[in-house]
């Protein structure tokens, strides 16, 4: 990478101006989470009296009354549940549509594919309602099947979008040598193709995974009971239950309970992340 | 074409057709529908009314306000955040500053958290009273900081900010990687014709970056067209609907105000807004791209 | 992650509450200020009046956009109650409400030699009532107006003025000090609607109130309504209130009160519990209306108090009259104390308050009540026009920060009743002069 050679002085000002900049800026990131951390351990009062002051007295039972009036625990394992399934499924069926659209050719072939790719632009909120209507009249209202369901759907149109472009770079020989050996069509797919792939899967992954991890709308529409909400619906219902409640500390500790998830996994699996983004980029 | 080949094909693409034509297309369809009623959402009547709907949103002052706010937003968000995050990372990438490892980590910490989060801890940051922006600025001196959402000066370009910042690491991210893509003799070459830092970004590496900046740039746009959790969360369009968005708005009706037809209506128009911005910028793709 | 995805099945919610069986009555009701005791109690009682019968209550803040979906699947609990984002009197004409007259009509739980409807004090159930039917009953007698801290005021030697004048002198005072004399809810411009309410009453009587819930053409831009407006609009400009105000939710503007940075809020009898988890030790409120203002025809004494429109009992349930039982116990006089010891607040239930300890605040209210020998108000544009209810707090917003002129304020609002009085899908509803104001 070219570097600058800080050697002169008009160069050194610069890079500490620079310098600046950017830690001024990942104060601007890190603080509110940091407050938030720390508050999260005061009571109401305190944080009223004095915002800054860090807490006198740590005050667990925020955490306790976040955990408990935000069932966090088994929301956090619907959303684990919800966000594997789907990605999984949808990873599969959009990869095997992708490999067809991007490797044969056939009458239709690219009017199916901007028909795939049509949904990316349409807003979620045209297809609420009769969406609701649907689940209902499917039976799958109020249940996991059904926000599945739609999770998956709404992902396709992005999933195809890149994994075509991926299928459509891999060289035809190999594809060739496939059939050539006796593979069959799903065999040549499955033990070629999309190995070859594998950066563009993860991508989407990825993608996929950090989207409906975080994914409020539908959600709010599809489950109503309790039992069955995601994280992020929790989130929202903590901060209603926890407002009545005047108890902020609570809700602080409901909101650092949900972020650590998050935030851990990430700096475990930072470098693949990056990656993942970084492949999709270019390829997309 | 091989024989039989029809039918491999048919079953590769059906799963990822049937969930996506019954849940996604659909549904859909169906909405166009609903857009004609005065449809209560509460009970099951709904009597077919025709384009009313429509003729109501176009003389609907909220309707307007809500559309300019929703370009507001929209444009702020394609501008600020690309703006920023190529900033910093080509300040990343030419070295212009130690430690980028470690922002490249941190930056992108806002991404990973639920918008909702996002949108209650800055709700309690612009607290007027006890969030810790007031507080800094009375610790500086400055004796009557704004009342952030409490005014209809301050409410949007918080919103803004908050979005701005839930958004720039990801981007920065991705400039990064195309910025590493670049060969590095071209800069060596510039360097030799004695360019400065300012003229090297402008002529080499910014048009090296413009594929990768239209597709940002149309992404966040129709991010912020559709800006709705962010504000519903810390204002509820407020105050006094300075910060309402097409979204907002639409979901108001439908929920709160029972007029699930028109709010259908709206998200139709809504539809037909981003459809265009779409489409143009599927031409926008078509032109040449920088070869080097 | 793979080990994961398994934990995942095993802890994941199960579905739904499946179907209740013939002998479970369920309730939803708004988790809120109250809390859910009381109503857990009444759910005990229930069963305890009803061996083999079971009650399935549960609460949320969002409780109508949680069920909402199972309305229009035709499911709905058997008994109601949800604030947000609701309109009861829209689910009404949708035919979603099942009238109670049954239960009117029925004994009283505990006192069978009196009816049901008997029970309720006198004007209690009129907001629930419509064309000769009740389908709405009241939780509360609300009682609103301002509430003040008595210690500060003691301290101080500062008392509850009575007219305009006096109002403005005493925040005068309190200013000098260096507290701010008002603080309100800017998130929610409904509280200061409580001010502005109280001025619109004191100004013209029950007369105007009446024209400007029948959406009379031209009322709201009444002289009377705009000098209503422009009496909102001196308390800002003279600096009585709190910096920051219109920003705060409820909660916070309240916690800010708590805290004395202010002396007085607008808000209702709810307010000692709902911040009861935040009050300092020894924090002492009382309740005072809006002073009387010069040439006006509302008394000092006069208060905004009603008993509300809350509970109802889905006409699409499956077991209506367990719904509608369940609701005779809720009402009783026996859980009416319980919710008076409880929760602090008022139930309109004749008796409630016997062999009951009242807690200051409520009683400040009593008095309030009491002192106002009758006169008391409220209006109902807020329960039959969501826009208008939307319409008004906008422009007290605009009014009050964005200094638009006290004109401009009721021009807004004659605009938007205007528009609702010319659209023919929209319910039109209508109410009478009370008695001892028709000469």
């Amino acid at each position: 990478m070219p570097e600058v050679r800080g050697k002169d002085p008009k160069a050194l000002f610069r890079k500490s101006v620079m310098q600046v900049v950017f830690a001024a800026y990942s104060v601007v990131v890190i603080y509110p989470m940091v407050w938030l951390m720390y508050t999260s351990f005061k009571s109401s009062r305190e944080l009223f009296a004095d915002p800054w002051a860090l807490p006198t007295k740590l005050h667990w039972e925020n955490f306790v009354n976040a955990w408990r009036d935000a069932q966090i625990g088994s929301f956090f394992f619907n959303s684990v549940f919800v966000t594997m399934t789907t990605v999984a499924i949808q990873l599969v069926i959009g990869a095997m549509a992708s490999y067809a659209l991007a490797r044969y050719r056939f009458k239709g072939n690219s009017l199916l594919y901007y028909f795939f790719l049509a949904g990316l632009m349409f807003p979620i909120f045209l297809a609420l309602v009769p969406m609701f209507f649907l689940l209902r009249d499917l039976g799958l209202l109020d249940t996991h099947t059904g926000l599945i369901s739609v999770y998956i759907a709404s992902g396709i149109p992005f999933t195809v979008f890149v994994l075509t472009a991926f299928f459509k770079t891999i060289p035809k020989e190999l594809e060739e040598a496939g059939f050539i050996d006796g593979c069959s069509h799903f065999g040549v797919f499955w033990r070629i193709m999309l190995p070859l792939a594998k950066p563009g899967l993860i991508a989407v992954a990825i993608f996929t995974f950090i989207a409906i991890w975080n994914e409020y709308v539908l959600a709010l529409v599809v489950i109503s009971s309790s039992a069955l909400r995601t994280l992020p619906l929790g989130i929202a219902n903590l901060m209603m239950v926890e407002h009545y409640k005047t108890d902020w500390g609570s809700l602080f500790a409901g909101l650092v309970i949900v972020m650590l998830p998050t935030i851990i996994g990430y700096a475990v699996l930072q470098e693949r992340i990056t990656k993942g983004i970084t492949v999709g980029a270019l390829k997309g | 074409m091989r024989k039989g080949q029809w039918k491999v094909i048919a079953l590769f693409i059906a799963p990822a057709f049937v969930m996506y034509g019954v849940f996604m297309v659909y549904p859909y369809i169906r909405a166009f529908y609903i857009g004609l009623t005065d449809w209560h959402g509460v009970s099951t009547r709904m009597s077919f009314v025709g384009l009313k709907n429509f003729s109501t949103m176009l003389h609907d002052p909220y309707f307007w306000n809500a559309l300019k706010n929703t370009v507001f937003f929209t444009v702020t968000n394609g501008t600020i955040v690309p703006i920023i995050a190529l900033f910093f990372a080509v300040a990343m990438s030419r070295g212009l500053v130690w430690g980028s490892r470690f922002f490249r980590i941190t930056y992108f910490f806002p991404n990973l958290i639920s918008v909702v989060a996002i949108a209650v801890l800055w709700s309690f940051v612009l607290n007027p009273d006890f969030g810790i922006l007031s507080n800094f600025l009375r610790l500086l001196g400055v004796d009557n900081p704004p009342p952030w959402l409490g005014s209809v000066k301050t409410a949007p370009w918080c919103i803004v900010a908050v979005k701005v910042w839930a958004a720039v690491g990801f981007y920065m991210i991705l400039y990064l990687s195309a910025l590493e893509g670049i060969p590095t003799d071209l800069y060596d070459a510039a360097k030799i014709d004695g360019a400065s830092e300012w003229k090297t970004f402008w002529h080499v590496t910014f048009p090296l970056l413009g594929e990768i900046m239209k597709v940002t740039v149309v992404f966040l746009l129709l991010n912020g067209f559709g800006t709705f959790a962010v504000v519903k969360i810390m204002t509820d369009g407020g105050p006094n609907r300075s910060t309402e968005t097409l979204a907002t708005y639409l979901y108001d009706n439908a929920f709160k105000f029972g007029k699930f037809g028109y709010a259908t209506a709206i998200a139709i128009a809504l539809f037909l807004i981003t459809f265009t911005l779409a489409l143009l910028s599927i031409r926008l793709q078509r032109r040449e791209t920088v070869q080097y | 992650m793979a080990a994961l995805y398994i934990t995942s099945i095993v802890y994941k919610g199960r579905g739904g509450m499946g179907k209740l069986d013939e002998r479970t009555m369920e309730g939803a009701f708004f988790q809120g200020g109250y809390g859910m005791e009381w109503l857990y109690d009444a759910g005990r009682e229930f069963e305890r009046a009803h061996p083999g019968y079971k009650a399935y209550i549960w609460g949320n803040p969002r409780v109508w956009d949680q069920t909402r979906t199972r309305f229009l699947a035709g499911n709905p609990p058997d008994v109601f109650w949800g604030i947000h984002n609701i309109n009861i009197w829209v689910n009404l004409q949708e035919g979603l409400v099942a009238p109670l007259d049954s239960l009117m009509e029925a004994p009283a739980y505990g006192q069978e030699h009196i009816k049901f409807k008997d029970t309720f004090l006198p004007g209690a159930l009129d907001r629930g009532r419509y064309e000769g039917h009740q389908y709405f009953l009241p939780i509360t007698f609300a009682v609103l107006g301002l509430w003040y801290n008595v210690n500060m005021f003691e301290e101080h030697g500062w008392k509850p003025p009575k007219t305009w004048e006096e109002f403005l002198e005493l925040c005068d005072e309190i200013k000098a000090t260096g507290i701010a004399p008002l603080v309100h809810q800017g998130r929610y411009p409904s509280y200061y609607g409580i001010i502005f309410r109280a001025l619109l009453y004191k100004i013209g009587g029950y007369r105007l109130l009446i024209d400007l819930d029948n959406l009379v053409p031209g009322a709201w831009e009444r002289p009377e309504v705009v000098r209503a407006a422009r009496m909102c609009r001196e308390l800002v400009d003279r600096g009585y209130v709190l910096e920051g105000s219109s920003a705060f939710t409820h909660t916070e503007a309240q916690m800010v009160w708590l805290q004395g940075k202010a002396a007085m809020v607008p808000c209702g009898t709810w307010l000692e519990n709902e911040m009861k988890e935040a009050i300092p030790p020894g924090f002492r409120m009382r309740i005072m209306p809006l002073p009387a203002v010069p040439g006006g025809k509302g008394s000092a004494e006069a208060i905004e108090a009603s008993a509300g429109a809350d509970l109802w009992v889905p006409a699409q349930a499956k077991h209506k009259e367990l719904g509608m039982e369940f609701l005779r116990i809720l009402l009783s006089k026996k859980m009416a104390q319980n919710f008076v010891r409880k929760v602090g607040d008022l139930m309109p239930i004749k008796g409630a308050t016997e062999g009951v300890e009242i807690p200051e605040a409520l009683q400040s209210a009593l008095d309030a009540v009491k002192a106002a020998k009758g006169e008391t108000f409220y209006m109902r544009f807020m329960d039959w026009y969501e826009e208008m209810q939307d319409g008004v707090n906008n422009a007290l917003a605009a009014l009050l920060y964005e200094g638009i002129p006290p004109e401009e304020f009721a021009r807004r609002i004659e605009k938007i009743a205007q528009r609702i009085r010319e659209d023919p899908t929209i319910v039109k509803y209508h109410r009478e002069l009370p008695e001892r104001w028709r000469t």
